[in-house]
């Protein structure tokens, strides 16, 4: 019986002498990496009105699109690392996911997956259809699931400002890249888009600027018309900025941005059409053997009347040196629709049949979240080489 | 600083509390080995609903299985429709205290479902469940109503009198082409653009078969055929975020003209002008039906003498028309009306561009008069 007083008393020392030499919460802050991402953070309640898409930036600043409040929420994770990916794959995840929510997987909206490259820790949107309660769920490394706690965060909420007398009705994506967050967004009235640049660090409550998007989906070189972002990405070309963008049916345009005002309009190049009848879902990029490779997957939605392939979820990748061309739209390189691949550089990727959501988790393996017969998997996948 | 202070504090009261702890210990060993056994009854988990979607729930434990992980003590979760002896836990934080576990679940338990909590060490079981209140049919109205609509039609409002469910509203949206008596195949574009409210969605038909030329368009034709007559159904199972459906499915028939690739043009709206220090409405009429939400959403503002006048803008007649009241009487003088080029017809056609260019022809300036003026006589 005495062992017990010993163990607590050691245990009490050991705490103490913790607290003693701990540093106070100023010298976490000077140390805290997340600063230089964030500033006014915000302890508490996020808010999320409408969750969507999402994407990581450094120093686990996970960047949320809350639609309903046409805002970005940038969440400090603390998830920092180290890498532990996923062992195996994890089957039923939206039942999993279902039931930690107290529904079935038909009481549930999956909105976005993505993966934190620094820790191999896989997020989940979600909106539970009853009620719109919104969630994050995470997967860890054995596949545990757990709650990201949206009621007590430290966070940062960026409004995307309102342009011509309109908000936004969809935020189609929110990406880091070097100095800013970009974010795209749909009109629920127009047949357009807006891009949002949040410059860093993201301050809470100070809108970024907006930039209107005109983007031309050029077909059979004759008739142009406005057409909205679906997903995008940052790139970088001989030191300029600049989006690709994925639109349905399926172009890809990329639109130069290094040097637009607010309040500008920016014309997008097409220099990709990847076919007819399909809706683009994510976009990232790897590098492999010195190549950099553009992933793109797509929701096939004439699928039955046409199928491409065993499911209507499919991927390609893309030499991204399509997308240095100069060619303007009418020259846009076309995929073609009745091979797996070409033109040289264009191919149809197998690992991305069924895979609804796919997110980057370095430049040899990706996360997808693939359909299974209408169950929903979690999986570690190699990259095409 | 002040966490600094209060760090060191904790930390030296702690260090006491370790003296207290071992000397207490060792000049009163008796009252351990004096401790008598007691009788403990088992009761069922016991539910704290102060906050009826976040309830605590807790069991008492005791030392022999305090060891035990928290999820082989307690257990609560969702009791399932189908078999009332199994439960699908949720998620949920545990928290001890010395003999108590409390379970808090993470998120919000809905309303009108039935939940358990099990005491995995007795088998004792407690159920919960709270209603919420009933709430009432949500109620559908779509935009435009319209008994005629052009071949390229592109959008629908669909306005609901309180926030709905509102993933894939698609699904619940369908397009009977009344002329063959065939369902019309993936009509709609599936993104969900709702308003701030989450009461109005624009239900887009797909641009890719409504645009001239785009391959969707050339493969399997437009969404609608001229001269056809054409049905939206609006699902009855649709619900509300409260639960509610909608009843009966809601219908709207509509017939199609001829595309319209003419953009509204300012310069031939007709205005009725009110007459001088009075209160009576100025009225355009635009020849044809335009974009809805956009006429709704203040496109005009008018100024007198570079003075901006207060007004409010009412559209009528399905759209073909606004009246426009001034805050204070009219005065006498020339006034000018700024349009927001970004206002549309039916078709997407906006007084700044058509909604398509052909690039093989000569590319004019294709906006039209994005001012017009009227006069007030004395």
């Amino acid at each position: 019986m005495k062992r017990i007083p010993l163990l607590i008393s050691c245990l009490a020392v050991l705490l103490a002498v913790t607290l003693y030499f701990s540093p106070s919460d100023e010298a976490n802050a000077v140390t805290k990496d997340s600063l230089a991402m964030l500033a006014n953070v915000q302890q508490g309640d996020t808010d999320i009105t409408r969750i969507g898409r999402m994407s990581f930036a450094p120093q686990g600043v996970l960047l949320v699109a809350d639609i309903g409040s046409a805002s970005v929420v940038a969440i400090d994770t603390q998830d920092t690392g180290p890498v532990k990916k996923l062992k195996e794959r994890v089957n039923d995840v939206d039942k999993k996911i279902a039931a930690a929510l107290g529904t079935d997987k038909a009481g549930i909206n999956i909105a976005d997956m993505t993966v934190n490259p620094a820790s191999g820790k896989i997020y989940v949107s979600v909106q539970r259809k009853a009620d719109g309660l919104n969630a994050i769920i995470t997967f860890d490394e054995n596949g545990k699931l757990a709650p990201l706690n949206l009621k007590k965060a430290r966070y940062v909420r960026v409004p995307l400002p309102v342009a011509d007398q309109k908000k936004i009705g969809n935020i189609t994506g929110v990406e880091f890249t070097d100095g800013r967050v970009l974010a795209a967004g749909q009109s629920n009235e127009e047949f357009s888009s807006k891009i949002y640049s949040l410059p860093l660090p993201l301050t809470h409550n100070k809108p970024g600027e907006v930039y209107s998007t005109e983007t031309y989906h050029v077909a059979h070189g004759r008739w142009e018309t406005r057409a909205p972002i679906q997903s995008f990405i940052p790139y970088q070309e001989e030191g300029e900025d600049y989006i690709v963008g994925s639109f349905a049916c399926t172009p890809i345009a990329k639109f130069k941005i290094s040097d637009i005002k607010q309040n500008a309009t920016i014309k997008g190049t097409s220099v990709v059409e990847l076919g007819s009848g399909n809706r683009p879902v994510d976009m990232f990029t790897y590098k492999k053997n010195g190549k950099n490779w553009l992933i793109t997957n797509t929701d096939r939605f004439h699928h039955e009347r046409r199928p491409l392939g065993p499911s209507q979820y499919w991927g390609v990748r893309v030499d991204m040196s399509y997308l240095q061309a100069d060619k303007t739209n009418e020259e846009a390189a076309r995929r073609v629709v009745t091979e797996k691949s070409g033109p040289n550089g264009i191919e149809v990727v197998d690992a991305l049949f069924f895979a609804k959501h796919v997110a980057k988790l370095n430049n040899d393996e990706m996360v997808i979240l693939r359909d299974n017969e209408g169950a929903l998997d979690l999986e570690v996948t190699k990259l095409p080489e | 600083m002040t966490h600094s202070i209060t760090t060191k504090f904790i930390s030296v009261t702690l260090a006491l509390m370790i003296f207290n702890c071992i000397t207490g210990c060792q000049n009163e060993p008796q009252a351990v080995t004096e401790a008598q056994p007691t009788t403990v009854i088992a009761t069922p988990p016991t539910i704290d609903t102060v906050d009826e979607a976040f309830p605590a729930i807790s069991i008492q434990i005791t030392a022999d299985i305090a060891d035990h992980p928290n999820e082989e003590l307690l257990q609560f979760g969702v009791i399932s429709p189908t078999d009332s002896n199994s439960i699908t836990p949720i998620l949920g934080v545990y928290t001890r205290t010395k003999n108590q576990l409390t379970f808090t679940p993470s998120f919000a338990l809905l309303s009108n479902t039935q939940y358990q909590a099990l005491d995995k060490t007795t088998g004792l079981t407690a159920d919960y469940r709270f209603a919420s209140q009933a709430s009432e049919t949500p109620v559908v109205n779509i935009e435009p109503n319209l008994q005629q609509l052009p071949a390229n039609h592109l959008k629908f409002y669909l306005y609901f009198s309180m926030p709905m469910q509102q993933d894939n509203p698609w699904d619940h949206c369908k397009l009977l082409d009344l002329t063959t008596g065939e369902y019309v195949p993936r009509p709609f574009r599936h993104t969900d653009l709702w308003d701030d409210n989450q009461q109005r969605l624009t239900l887009w038909f797909h641009p890719g078969r409504q645009k001239t030329g785009v391959n969707l368009n050339v493969e399997i034709g437009p969404i609608l055929d001229p001269e056809h007559r054409y049905e939206l159904q609006i699902s009855g199972l649709w619900k509300s975020q409260e639960g509610q459906s909608i009843g009966e499915e809601q219908r709207y028939q509509f017939t199609a003209a001829a595309a319209d690739h003419t953009q509204p043009d300012p310069d031939q709206w007709r205005l009725t002008v009110p007459t001088v220090n009075s209160k009576m409405p100025l009225s355009i009429s635009f020849g044809e039906p335009l974009d809805h939400a956009l006429l709704e959403n203040n496109p005009f503002t008018i100024s007198l003498n570079s003075s901006e006048v207060t007004i409010t803008t009412n559209p009528t007649q399905g759209n073909r028309k606004v009246t426009i009241h001034s805050a204070s009487p009219w005065q006498a003088g020339t006034y000018t009306i700024n349009i927001n080029p970004r206002l549309e017809d039916l078709a997407g056609n906006s007084i700044g561009r058509p909604f398509e260019v052909d690039l093989q022809q000569p590319q004019p300036n294709q906006s039209k008069s994005t001012s017009i003026s009227f006069v007030i006589e004395p």
